[in-house]
């Protein structure tokens, strides 16, 4: 018995390791993950922290130097029941006027992912700095990897597809 | 046709649903004509959904773009083989690819076991139609890959770009196969939990398939890792994104299993433990189906909202729950005859190997549910990314590879200093000098140094077992060297086989520690004729040159790659644009060699300008991930090999005299 009561405490010392583990990694890489309208709510709430921000590209307001792979846009809300898997679990919801209009410049330096254009859905990772989110990352996300343009053929006889 | 595909799935389910009834009213009235009519369900589901797949390749090849499916992932631009590959690029396409290769499993099952098992047949014949109804259903009821539209589209919208790429048409095969056949070992669980045969004569019969669920699983993952590498154009391979982690999570456990199966064989320990890992195993499958299903956690390629996740849901929580309830209600009989020993002993390193393994599965499956978890308690959704993967995994890897090389040589029971010494004596030396050559050659990078000190103490214990192995051989029986080894290889294929997947998974470590650690990255706009270096290697842009077909555009751009002023080759990495789907796609071009690999993408290109943006990366040793996978493969296939040989030498004795030696 001495002995098995040996390996339970071993085993439970490997547990306890691995839980510190992700606890502390958890505390030291999360970031909050919203929407820009989410953001909007409270921009001062998330001053300092690392943010994930889904939202929408903002039709003309890409600006892209390929010498300098600067890239500046404008994030928008996502019009509720258009996003794809990010959107959040409140679809029917309509948006409060001031969140709706909510608009967050963004900065970022590298290549354009490919599928980045005007009115894309985007995923950005980093912080707020003087109401400019810097990018360290961004995603683009296509409404699905399977589904893409899946209305194409729908359109062309008015709309008589098949949702996904 | 579709109406004949989709006659073949409702016949298919309703099949599914006589054989699943009789089979289990069969078991429990002894009734052998309902359990023989069950078998037949079997047989006649595998035929349907057959023909039901075969239903679906045939609209697809003849283009019949009136079934929405067709339309929604083909085009007439669309290469054959890319055309089969759409079978399985849609949802619905890829639930009925699973439901088949589970057809296809069943009726193997049923063929092997035709004369055994007999209390446990109907048991498994039945767990697994419930499988493959419950898949059938979706395909019936919710979501049916032979719809037809209103209208004929005059040309169908294409596969997805980012899947028109070689590794696309055999991962998903392969991932699927590797699911897929977790179901076998499950259901031999379930139906030993219900007869209350709780011997392991379940796990003798369903080894084989564990071993090749594994092999697949391992494929499948490396081949996922191999199409991000070259389809995606970040120069990695593995982003922690919530789909790979649906595709690792079932390798750990499925690991943990073939490992901790042993201790069972040899010492009749831990049946319980063997059990959950085997029902974890296929439970997470089913969970990964539901992650990438769903949406409920955004991933980069997230798949669809499609409405399948409530479904899936509820199928995990069916499955867990029979599951737990038989396991819980046989517990008393799973009582293990005997207890560990000493900590040093091939048994405590095996229960560590799996506690870790599993310790990884759980961390894994904790960074991807994460943001829904934080949602329930605190309101916000707060995700995790690469870093907390790579932070939480790195020591439990490192661990990992120590008792790799600790597992197979240390004595069972309890090891003796001499033997310990004799065993690792050896490994830890050379251990301890590759880890002071690379700290003197690799620089202070904590990780790395321990790391490649760590595998070689692995690869060198390897080293020691064949050598040992083939010098008593030599010396007992006279054989020359190469004799030796392969015939030592040949009587101990589990053993052997298993140590050249360690070698694999050592070499697959030190490839992602050093293409991870010590990976140079570099990003230039240039004009034609700018050169750009990278590690040993300059790049010299040269323009682009343009392909165009009906399919596709092609910008490629001319690189002139010079190492140590030796000129090495033009690469051509390429931005393309794909017509039919209006996409575009990035295309890099890799100069592979054993030390490095060179990748470039072509970030963007100006026309009116000529000038371009290179961003190149030099990943070090990234060619030992890929080779290191094909040591696995190789060394599981020396596992699998008894399988094959045994049925032809059955086959062979059935044979006329003249006709065995032609075969």
């Amino acid at each position: 018995m001495n002995r098995k009561r040996k390996f339970l405490l071993g085993s439970a010392i490997l547990v306890a390791a691995i839980g510190t583990l992700v606890w502390t990694a958890v505390r030291e890489t999360s970031a909050y993950f919203m929407t820009v309208d989410e953001w909007a709510v409270d921009p001062g709430a998330h001053a300092d922290a690392s943010l994930r921000l889904a939202g929408r590209v903002t039709q003309g307001s890409v600006q892209w130097d390929p010498k300098t792979l600067d890239l500046a846009f404008v994030l928008m809300p996502i019009p509720k029941g258009q996003g794809g898997s990010h959107e959040g679990r409140r679809a029917g919801e309509t948006l409060p006027i001031a969140t709706a209009e909510a608009r967050l410049p963004v900065s970022y330096n590298g290549i354009l992912p490919d599928m980045f254009a005007d009115g894309r859905d985007v995923i950005v990772e980093g912080r707020v700095v003087d109401g400019v989110f810097h990018a360290k990352s961004l995603l683009t996300t296509c409404p699905s990897k399977y589904e893409a343009d899946k209305q194409a053929p729908a359109q062309e006889a008015g709309g008589n597809g098949s949702p996904a | 046709m579709s109406e004949i595909g989709r006659l073949a799935i409702v016949l298919g389910f309703v099949v599914a649903l006589w054989g699943i009834g009789a089979s289990v009213l069969g078991a429990l009235r002894r009734d052998r004509d309902l359990v023989a009519s069950g078998s037949h369900a079997a047989y006649a589901f595998s035929a349907l959904v057959g023909i039901a797949v075969a239903a679906l390749l045939y609209l697809l090849l003849t283009h019949d773009f009136n079934v929405e499916y067709v339309a929604s992932y083909s085009s007439t631009t669309l290469p054959v083989w890319y055309t089969i590959s759409a079978l399985w690029g849609g949802m619905k396409g890829s639930l009925l690819w699973w439901t088949f290769i589970l057809a296809v499993c069943n009726a193997i099952v049923q063929a092997q076991n035709r004369a055994k098992n007999r209390d446990a047949m109907p048991w498994v014949t039945a767990v697994l139609l419930s499988v493959g109804a419950f898949f059938l259903s979706l395909l019936v009821f919710v979501t049916d890959p032979f719809e037809r539209l209103s209208f004929t589209p005059a040309e169908g919208s294409d596969l997805n770009p980012l899947l028109q790429n070689y590794w696309m048409t055999i991962h998903p095969p392969s991932l699927y196969v590797g699911f897929v056949t977790t179901t076998v070992p499950f259901a031999f669980a379930i139906a030993a939990l219900a007869t209350g045969k709780l011997g392991d004569n379940w796990i003798r019969t369903t080894r084989r398939w564990t071993i090749f669920s594994w092999f697949f699983l391992t494929l499948g993952n490396l081949f996922g890792a191999a199409w991000a590498y070259v389809v995606l154009g970040w120069g990695g391979y593995w982003a922690w994104d919530p789909v790979e982690n649906a595709a690792f999570m079932p390798w750990l456990t499925s690991t943990a299993f073939l490992h901790s199966v042993m201790i069972q064989e040899k010492k009749d320990m831990l049946k319980v433990w063997n059990m959950v890992l085997v029902i974890l195993t296929f439970a997470l499958t089913i969970f990964g189906t539901f992650l990438t299903r769903s949406g409920v956690i955004s991933s980069v390629h997230s798949f669809t909202q499609s409405g399948m996740g409530p479904f899936f849901m509820g199928f995990l929580l069916f499955v867990l729950a029979v599951s737990i309830g038989l396991l819980a209600w046989r517990l008393p009989m799973l009582k293990s005859r005997n207890e560990l020993e000493s900590v040093f002993s091939r048994e405590a390193a095996f229960l560590l190997n799996n506690l870790v393994l599993v310790g990884i599965a759980f961390t894994v499956f904790w960074g991807t549910v994460f943001p829904v978890i934080s949602e329930w308690v605190r309101g916000v959704k707060i995700t995790v990314g690469p870093p907390f993967f790579n932070r939480v995994n790195a020591p439990l890897a490192l661990a990992l590879v120590l008792l790799m090389g600790i597992g197979p040589v240390i004595a069972w029971r309890r090891a003796s200093w001499q033997s310990l010494k004799r065993s690792f004596l050896w490994p830890t030396a050379t251990g301890l000098a590759v880890g002071l050559a690379s700290l003197l050659l690799a620089g202070g990078n904590f990780y790395a140094v321990v790391a490649f000190s760590l595998s070689a103490f692995a690869l060198t214990t390897v080293w020691i077992e064949f050598w040992r192995g083939m010098r008593v051989r030599q010396a007992m029986l006279g054989e020359p060297a190469w004799t030796a080894l392969s015939r030592l290889v040949g009587k101990n294929r589990r053993r052997y086989g298993g140590y050249v997947v360690h070698v694999g998974t050592a070499m697959v470590f030190i490839g992602i520690v050093a293409s991870s650690v010590f990976k140079l990255e570099k990003q230039q706009g240039l004009e034609p004729g700018g050169t750009v270096d990278i590690g040993p290697y300059t790049l010299r842009y040269d323009g682009v040159r343009t392909e165009s077909d009906p399919h596709v555009d092609k910008t490629l751009a001319q690189v002139f790659v010079t190492r140590g002023g030796k000129p090495v080759g033009t690469l051509e990495p390429e931005k393309r644009f794909y017509k039919r789907t209006k996409q575009p796609t990035t295309e890099v071009a890799i100069w592979s060699t054993l030390g490095s690999d060179l990748y470039v993408v072509l970030g963007s290109y100006d026309a009116p300008s000529k000038s371009a943006v290179l961003q190149v990366f030099l990943n070090p040793l990234m060619a030992w991930m890929w080779l290191g996978g094909v040591v696995m493969a190789l060394g599981t296939a020396i596992c699998m090999w008894p399988a094959w040989s045994e049925r032809t030498a059955t086959v062979a004795a059935g044979l006329p005299a003249g006709t065995r030696t032609a075969s």
